[in-house]
C-alpha cells in the first residue's frame, strides 16, 4: 500500500499537505471512492470542509487509520 | 441544461467536468446499484448465510481487528463479506471488510443477520449521500474556478443528474457483483 508521503522526503520547495480530496485519500489508502465515504460515514476518517463544502481528509487522520489499521 | 439549448461555453464546461470527474462517474452507479441489490435481496443473502452456517467449518477462518474468528458466508461487494461464528449463547453475524494493508474491520454485528445486514445497507445509503454532497460541492469548485464569472448552474445540474441517475457502464467491474456463497 502506498503511504502519506513524509514531510522529510518532499522538496524543501514543496510545503507538507494539510488535508487531501477524497480522491487523493482513496489513492493513498489503496481502496475505492466508496470505501473512503463508508469510513467517512461510519467516523472512522473524521474530515472537514472546504469553503463551497468539500471534503477534505486532514493529513493527521489518514495517518491515524493507516497506523490503526 | 432543459429549457434552452446549452451556451456553447456550456457545452465546453460540461465536457471537462466529465472528463474530470469520469472515475467517480465510472464508480458512483456500481456502488448504488450494489447497495440497491443488496436491500432488494436481503432475505436471500440472510437464507444463504444461514445456509453456510451449517455447512462442515473451512480452514480459513477471518481473524478481524478485534481479535475474533469469524466464518466467511456471502461476498456482498469486494472485499466485503457477511461472516458468522457460534458463540456460547448462539451465532453471531458480522459485516468485514478486508482492507489492502490485509487488516479485517467488522463493520457491524449481531444476533440476527437481517438486522445486520438492514443497518449495514442503511448505512450504505447514507455513505452514497454523503457522496452525492461532496460530489455537488467538487463540481461547484471546479466550475468556478475554471469559468470564474459564468453562471455555471445549468452544467451543474445536467452533470449531477447525469451523476446520480447514470446506468453502471459494465456490470463486471467492481461493486457491481451479484452475491457470491
Amino acid at each position: 500500500m502506498e503511504t502519506v508521503p513524509h514531510p522529510e522526503t518532499q522538496s524543501a520547495k514543496t510545503p507538507e499537505r494539510l488535508a487531501y480530496s477524497v480522491q487523493e485519500a482513496a489513492d493513498l489508502l489503496g481502496v475505492n471512492y466508496f470505501s473512503v465515504y463508508r469510513l467517512v460515514q461510519r467516523g472512522k476518517l473524521k474530515v472537514c470542509r472546504a469553503l463551497r463544502g468539500k471534503l477534505l481528509v486532514p493529513r493527521e487522520e489518514l495517518l491515524k487509520l493507516l497506523k490503526s489499521e | 441544461m432543459s429549457s434552452h439549448r446549452p451556451t456553447e461555453i456550456e457545452d465546453q464546461a460540461h465536457a471537462e467536468a466529465v472528463r474530470y470527474f469520469a472515475e467517480q462517474l465510472n464508480q458512483f452507479p456500481a456502488s448504488r446499484d450494489a447497495v440497491k441489490r443488496l436491500e432488494r435481496d436481503i432475505a436471500k443473502i440472510s437464507l444463504a448465510i444461514l445456509a453456510a452456517s451449517q455447512r462442515p467449518l473451512d480452514a480459513n477462518p477471518i481473524v478481524t481487528d478485534d481479535g475474533t474468528q469469524w466464518r466467511k458466508g456471502v461476498e456482498l461487494f469486494d472485499n466485503v463479506f457477511v461472516c458468522y461464528r457460534q458463540t456460547m449463547t448462539g451465532s453471531e453475524y458480522a459485516v468485514v471488510e478486508r482492507f489492502p494493508s490485509g487488516i479485517n474491520e467488522i463493520w457491524i454485528k449481531g444476533r440476527n443477520a437481517v438486522d445486520v445486514l438492514k443497518a449495514f445497507t442503511k448505512d450504505q445509503r447514507q455513505a452514497l449521500q454523503i457522496w452525492t454532497e461532496d460530489m455537488t460541492a467538487q463540481l461547484k469548485e471546479f466550475l468556478a474556478e475554471k469559468y470564474p464569472g459564468h453562471d455555471m448552474s445549468r452544467v451543474a445540474e445536467s452533470f449531477l443528474h447525469r451523476f446520480t441517475h447514470a446506468e453502471t457502464r459494465n456490470h463486471q467491474q467492481n461493486q457491481s457483483r451479484g452475491v457470491r456463497v
